[in-house]
């Protein structure tokens, strides 16, 4: 009885799939997280060009958690999307859900975050995180004029992003000796945890003279913790993103710097990838680079929350 | 009895958790995301031997200079390249200028063609970012397909022109002396600041 059940279950899922190629165009977006408004704006500006491509979408959030984000990529095989625009919550960890898509037929483009498999997605459109540290940690030391001590922020540390934002940053700094990284630690990329962990570095340090933080949400908390203790205007805090809460903040001379990325730019190319794959094209090239641009006091008002004016 | 169950699951427990967490110090974490290619290597040979054959292309700072006021979108697309796609370019130029000013993080030049005086920055201390590695746009992304190895390559880019072109040019620099550089430009297209040059070296030499 259990395998007549089983084969008619499999039977309907086919029809459905079947239907589903043949009728309705559906795109898939999963995101690591919607826990935060960078990431949130990168699903909803995915899901937008993916609509006027013509196609369905739904937003999946992973929760930072590489278990739920399989459960997504197994809900987007089975429920018959043809196409997975994708933020990794794992470059490791995340690998074998795109492998798993991929067998099934169906592209991933990644958006923003690498897996670490080029084998895997179709294509990867990334934030030049290196580049963009490097042009943050350079205005860092001449605001710093190379000497004082300064602590780091670290995001997930299972993502690429987060090291090759610490390693751009530390390509710079590192040549400077009289600068000293006195604490990092990580953060996962969430405002709160970076509040607490400032609050709890700042005991042991309290005389640091600027913090670098691998994403916005970090650098508020950070400069959070900074105000709670009345050090805010004395300590240089630098972010990474170009998120609205930061953009206003360096107006306001809060936040000393941050890294620009553009997550509209790299949200709707995914998808125009994927229409194009859809279509029958296959010449991606693997990782497309988007430039990061430093935005401080002086170039502000070039700038808007998550790109350009 | 409970007190036996009670040890015995606390012990499965811990066993099961000791093998199911790995905890790794976080400098070994970033280790383990290390560069694959030999990029000091692939730096000596890019500067020593691919540039060159790309200089003759390159305009000069006057030519750019005047082809970024007159019509900055052809300038933009005819002279300057990038890996990453985005506002940030790189242009590749040459000339002759004379120096000025011998700071600590930078040479100050004033350029002179065509009765046109441009005062110019050349960086000599804050030598960093894709500007050497990418100007010339012979750097092809797509032979790489680790991240890591596409910016340790413009690190080395950069080292190598600090330690082989900049440190020994800026100790036999006075005021007054005329020079012949070749350098890389970065320049943002959507906010390009046509009158403010920052040059980044590549060849340098006293006339």
């Amino acid at each position: 009885m259990k395998k007549y059940l089983f084969l008619f279950l499999w039977a309907l899922l086919g029809c459905q799939q079947q239907q589903a190629s043949q009728g309705t165009k559906k795109m898939a977006i999963i995101v690591s997280t919607l826990n935060n408004p960078w990431f949130v704006f990168l699903a909803e500006k995915a899901a937008a060009k993916a609509q006027s491509l013509g196609y369905e979408t739904k937003i999946f959030d992973s929760q930072n958690n590489t278990a739920l984000e399989t459960d997504h990529f197994e809900n987007a095989i089975v429920s018959g999307y043809q196409a997975i625009l994708f933020n990794p919550t794992d470059s490791d960890g995340s690998v074998s859900n795109v492998l798993k898509a991929k067998d099934a037929g169906i592209p991933v483009f990644c958006m923003d975050r690498e897996v670490n498999n080029p084998a895997a997605a179709t294509a990867q459109i990334l934030s030049d995180s290196f580049s963009g540290s490097v042009a943050i940690a350079s205005y860092f030391v001449k605001q710093l004029h190379k000497k004082g001590k300064y602590v780091e922020i670290l995001g997930l540390v299972g993502d690429n992003n987060t090291w090759a934002r610490s390693k751009g940053f530390h390509s710079v700094v590192d040549n400077y000796p009289q600068l000293e990284m006195v604490a990092q630690q990580s953060a996962d990329f969430d405002r709160n945890k970076a509040m607490e962990v400032m609050e709890s570095i700042l005991q042991a340090h309290p005389n640091i003279d600027a913090v670098f933080c691998g994403n916005d949400a970090m650098a508020m908390g950070a400069y959070q913790a900074l105000a709670g203790v009345g050090k805010a205007k004395q300590v240089k805090v630098f972010g990474f993103d170009g998120a609205d809460d930061v953009v206003t903040a360096i107006k306001d001379g809060k936040i000393t710097a941050t890294g620009m990325q553009f997550p509209q730019t790299m949200a709707e190319m995914a998808a125009v990838f994927a229409d194009q794959y859809l279509k029958g094209k296959r010449d991606f090239a693997q990782k497309i680079p988007v430039a990061v641009e430093l935005v401080n006091a002086a170039t502000i008002e070039d700038y808007t929350a998550f790109g350009k004016k | 009895m409970r007190i036996l169950s009670a040890v015995l699951y606390t012990v499965s427990i811990g066993v099961l958790g000791y093998f199911s967490v790995e905890i790794k110090p976080l400098d070994q974490v970033q280790k383990s995301k290390a560069t694959k290619v030999d990029a000091p290597t692939f730096a000596r040979t890019f500067i020593q031997e691919k540039l060159p054959a790309t200089f003759d292309k390159a305009p000069s700072l006057g030519q750019l200079s005047e082809a970024l006021q007159q019509n900055p979108t052809q300038a933009f697309a005819q002279w300057s390249h990038a890996v990453a796609i985005g506002n940030i370019r790189y242009f590749m130029v040459k000339g002759t200028a004379v120096v000025t000013a011998i700071n600590e993080d930078e040479v100050l030049v004033t350029y002179q063609e065509a009765g046109k005086n441009i005062p110019v920055r050349l960086a000599t201390e804050f030598v960093y970012g894709n500007a050497i590695r990418d100007a010339a746009g012979i750097f092809d992304i797509k032979a790489f397909t680790n991240t890591n190895d596409i910016n340790a390559i413009a690190a080395a880019l950069n080292a190598y022109v600090k330690k082989e072109v900049i440190a020994p040019f800026k100790q036999q620099l006075n005021k007054g002396d005329t020079i012949a550089f070749v350098g890389a430009i970065e320049m943002n297209q959507a906010h390009a600041q046509v009158q403010d040059f920052t040059i980044l070296p590549i060849q340098l030499q006293k006339r």
